[in-house]
Parts: structure tokens; C-alpha cells; sequence
């Protein structure tokens, strides 16, 4: 078999799920002399390993749940085929101007010379820098061994908080977001929803965790008829919860009804009185 | 080919170890589509994803100066990134005592019931290894960048385990027209997944290193 003959063999033979990945176990004489041709064609060679590998992975996902990028089963099929948003450009955009780099001295070269100003504004970015991780050593290497899990909590509070207030602020820049009043049994107000055509986020600091075997549930309720949209979650004294409106296609925020929130048994189905309750717009 | 790239990305990655503000951007806009489509299908969390890619973006930033072109390509350097970091952030999650599902649907009765597939997804109960499902991501991320009839006959093949003259049937096409789709549709595979590290091996479950 030549060479052209063995590149035209291994497509066909690519067209067939997983044939290429035990070809030896029971070649036929034309699947042999291609093996065999492999054996001595690094190109070949190269090719048939990149066809198992390519046929290896889609087996895979295959066999763990289809590569049907629609399936029904899969969550946020509509949001993964959507692009990066914007914010997250900007964001990167911005990494240059905020964090540090880790230089490599030998990587600096003639043309890339900063001028004085942004040295100085270099030296600023790093020196506070270097203050802030002395800092955080010098604090770390304090907290007792009992203390880490307690820190190691507070980190993954500050980034939800992070989160909530960056989620937060897209939906306020949106011309289109609406915002509600959240008021409480008494009356008194007790937190807010804001939402834009996409997300929503939902915060009050009048509730507390309520446990493990408890949630503060969120719905909108139309008609007598309460839809789940989520439960809140809870960092530093705020409870909160934002999401994508997306997959809430059936649910759209602006047609009247209820927006509350209520304690509910984890995992069961339930519609107890709202603890916050908020009018929908028409 | 392969070397333009390396050199291509070397040069880049030199940059940007330099400062430059523009090859970093240029960085983002080559990559960040495909590294946020994939953790995005992973994650099933547009702000998490979004987290994600720009921890990735702040590594490069920081450490440009160790990639190193010899080893992949610029892609793949940025893929494994994220993968990690993705992947640490699942297991995170799974380890926490309570984690709220924010995905739920109506029950047959009205009630309010989480989703099994979300049970999964938060690590309650036994589903497919993150490595598994870090493939799945990747695969399907390029499956959907297909053209629809190229998608159609690769689901048919994989999925529905359809011979090629069964999906001809079945999408009462020529087997020529059903071989050429397939053809074209594993190609745009092999080129996507040839630069994304650490799939998993559909027989075994190992992972196939994706430096080549």
C-alpha cells in the first residue's frame, strides 16, 4: 500500500466510530497493509494517532451523555452557544492596568521600555502589591492551623460577594433593567430585585442561612401559581441569589404577579407564606 | 504549519512577558471564544465562566514568560488553564456541605423539585468524572460550531450508532452526500480537539496528553 492509497484508507476508516482505535484487533488484509504502512510513514503514523485520539474523546462523550450539543439534558445548551460577553473584554482589558506581572528579567526588551510615568506607575502597582501580599503572609503565617478553614470560608464569601456586586452592577448599567422593592411580613422593606432582559439578582440582608435542610426559595407566582427560580445563598450577613433569565423562557418578569421568597424544605416541592414579597410590573 | 504557529505564538507570548497590552488582546480575541464556549458548556454558569477565563487571561499576563512554544500551542497552554481551573472549581463545589441547585422545574404535581441532572452537576451523587465531562464540554462546544447537516449525521453516527448507510436512510440522502458530510464533520473535529489537553480516552477513561 502506498502512501496516498493509506491517506485515502485511514479517511474512510475515520468515517466509522472508534474502527480506528482497534484496528488491530481483527484487520482485514487491506486494514493490515495499512497498519503496515504505518509502520513505516511517520506521516501515516501521525495521522492514525490523531484519528484515535480525535475518536477516543467523541466515544467518550458519547458514552457520557451524547455530543448532541441540543440535548435535552444538557443545562444552558442555548447559553453555552452564546460568545463571551463584552464585560468579560473589558475585564481582560483591564488585567494589564490592575494586577502585577510576575516579570522574567530576561523578557524585557529594548522595545518594550516603559516611559518615566508609567514606571512610576509601575513601581506604585507593584510596591502596594508587595505590601499587600507581606501583608497577607505575615497575617496567613498567624492564623492558627484551626483557623484556615475559617479563612479558606471568608475567601470563597468575598469572591460571591465579588460576583454578586459584579452581576449587580451589569444589570443596573442595562437602559432596560427594572428594579423592585422587596418588603417584608411587617412591611417594612427588606431587600431588592433588579433584573435586565437576561439576569437577575435578588439580595436583603433581613434573612439568615437557615440550615442545611432549609432554603430561602425564590419564585414568581402568577395566577395562583408560583414558578422556582432559584434560592438564595448566603455571605457575610447578605443572602442573595442571581442567575440568567434564559432558562426561565416561560417566566418573563414583566407580565404582573408576585416576586417572593419563602422558607422551604430542601429538595421537597412547597409554597409556604413569603417571608419577601415583591409586585411584578405589568 | 505547526512551527509557523509555534513561532507565531512564541512571539506573542513574548509580548505579552514584555508588557505588551496589545498582544494580550490579541490573545483574548484568538482564544476566548473557544475557551469560554467550553467552560461555559462545563459550568453550565456564565458568571462562573466568565471568572474563569479571566483567571486564565490574569495567568498569562502574569507567567507569558513560561510558556513555552515547544511544548503546544499557545491554545492549548491557555486551555489547560482554564480546564484546571474549571475543574477545581467543580470539585470545590461538590465538596461544600450545602450547595443550593439555582436550576429547578416544576414537579408532576406542581411542587417545586431540583433536576436530577443538577444533583449531578453539584457533586450529590455519583455522575460521569469531571475529566469525562471536561470532554464532553469539548466536544460538544465544537459539535455545535458545525454546519447543522454536518452535526446532524455526527449525532446520528455517535449517539444513535447509525452506519452510514442508515443514516443515508434515514435522511433519505445519497451515501456519497453522508460520507462527504461525515468526512468534513470529523475533520473540523480532529482540528478543534488536536489543540485541546487532557481529554479522556473513550475506552479506558485515561487522560490522552494533548501536546503533540
Amino acid at each position: 500500500m502506498d502512501h496516498a492509497e493509506a491517506h485515502e484508507r485511514l479517511a474512510d476508516l475515520a468515517l466509522e466510530p472508534g474502527r480506528l482505535i482497534d484496528l488491530e484487533a481483527d484487520p482485514t488484509p487491506e486494514e493490515r497493509a495499512l497498519l503496515a504502512h504505518a509502520e513505516t510513514c511517520s506521516t501515516c503514523r501521525a495521522e492514525l494517532a490523531d484519528w484515535r485520539r480525535t475518536h477516543s474523546a467523541v466515544l467518550a462523550a458519547s458514552t457520557t451523555g451524547g455530543i448532541d450539543p441540543t440535548g435535552r439534558l444538557e443545562i444552558g445548551s442555548a447559553e453555552s452557544s452564546a460568545g463571551p460577553p463584552t464585560s468579560l473584554r473589558v475585564a481582560v482589558a483591564d488585567i494589564p492596568r490592575h494586577s502585577p506581572r510576575l516579570l522574567d528579567p530576561a523578557s524585557e526588551r529594548p522595545g518594550a521600555r516603559m516611559n518615566g510615568d508609567e514606571q512610576r506607575s509601575r513601581w506604585r502597582t507593584s510596591a502596594v502589591a508587595a505590601v499587600i501580599i507581606v501583608g497577607l503572609c505575615v497575617g496567613l503565617g498567624a492564623i492558627a492551623a484551626d483557623q484556615v478553614q475559617r479563612a479558606d470560608v471568608a475567601r470563597q464569601q468575598v469572591r460571591a460577594l465579588v460576583g454578586l456586586s459584579t452581576s449587580l452592577d451589569r444589570v443596573l448599567r442595562d437602559d432596560g433593567h427594572t428594579a423592585i422593592a422587596l418588603v417584608g411580613l411587617d412591611g417594612a422593606p427588606g431587600g431588592t430585585a433588579a433584573w435586565s432582559s437576561s439576569e437577575i439578582v435578588i439580595m436583603t440582608t433581613a434573612l439568615t442561612s437557615p440550615g442545611p435542610d432549609a432554603e430561602y426559595r425564590c419564585w414568581v407566582e402568577r395566577d395562583g401559581q408560583r414558578t422556582a427560580i432559584g434560592a438564595m445563598r448566603f455571605a457575610d450577613g447578605v443572602a442573595y441569589w442571581w442567575g440568567s433569565l434564559d432558562r426561565y423562557d416561560g417566566t418573563p418578569l414583566d407580565g404582573g404577579g408576585r416576586l417572593g421568597v419563602s422558607l422551604e424544605q430542601t429538595g421537597q416541592s412547597g409554597s409556604h407564606a413569603p417571608v419577601l414579597l415583591g409586585e411584578l410590573p405589568s | 504549519m505547526e512551527q509557523t504557529q509555534g513561532r507565531a505564538d512564541g512571539d506573542l507570548a513574548r509580548l505579552i512577558a514584555a508588557g505588551d497590552e496589545a498582544a494580550f488582546m490579541a490573545a483574548y480575541d484568538d482564544h476566548a471564544s473557544l475557551l469560554y464556549a467550553v467552560v461555559m458548556r462545563l459550568l453550565s454558569d456564565r458568571e462562573a465562566a466568565a471568572e474563569i477565563i479571566q483567571e486564565t487571561y490574569l495567568t498569562l499576563w502574569q507567567r507569558a514568560a513560561q510558556y513555552r512554544p515547544e511544548a503546544g500551542s499557545l491554545r492549548t497552554w491557555l486551555m489547560r488553564i482554564a480546564r484546571n481551573r474549571a475543574l477545581d472549581r467543580l470539585r470545590a463545589e461538590a465538596r461544600r456541605p450545602h450547595l443550593v441547585s439555582v436550576t429547578e422545574s416544576m414537579g408532576s404535581d406542581g411542587g417545586w423539585m431540583p433536576r436530577a441532572d443538577d444533583r449531578n452537576q453539584a457533586g450529590d451523587e455519583p455522575g460521569p468524572s469531571l475529566e469525562r465531562r471536561w470532554t464532553q464540554a469539548v466536544v460538544r462546544t465544537a459539535v455545535a460550531g458545525m454546519p447543522h447537516d454536518e452535526r446532524k449525521v455526527l449525532v446520528l453516527a455517535y449517539d444513535e450508532g447509525l452506519s452510514q448507510s442508515q443514516i443515508a436512510a434515514r435522511l433519505a440522502l445519497p451515501i456519497g452526500t453522508v460520507k462527504s458530510r461525515t468526512r468534513r464533520a470529523m475533520a473540523r473535529l480532529r482540528d478543534i480537539l488536536g489543540t485541546v489537553p487532557d481529554l479522556v480516552d473513550g475506552g479506558v477513561g485515561e487522560a490522552i496528553d494533548g501536546s503533540r
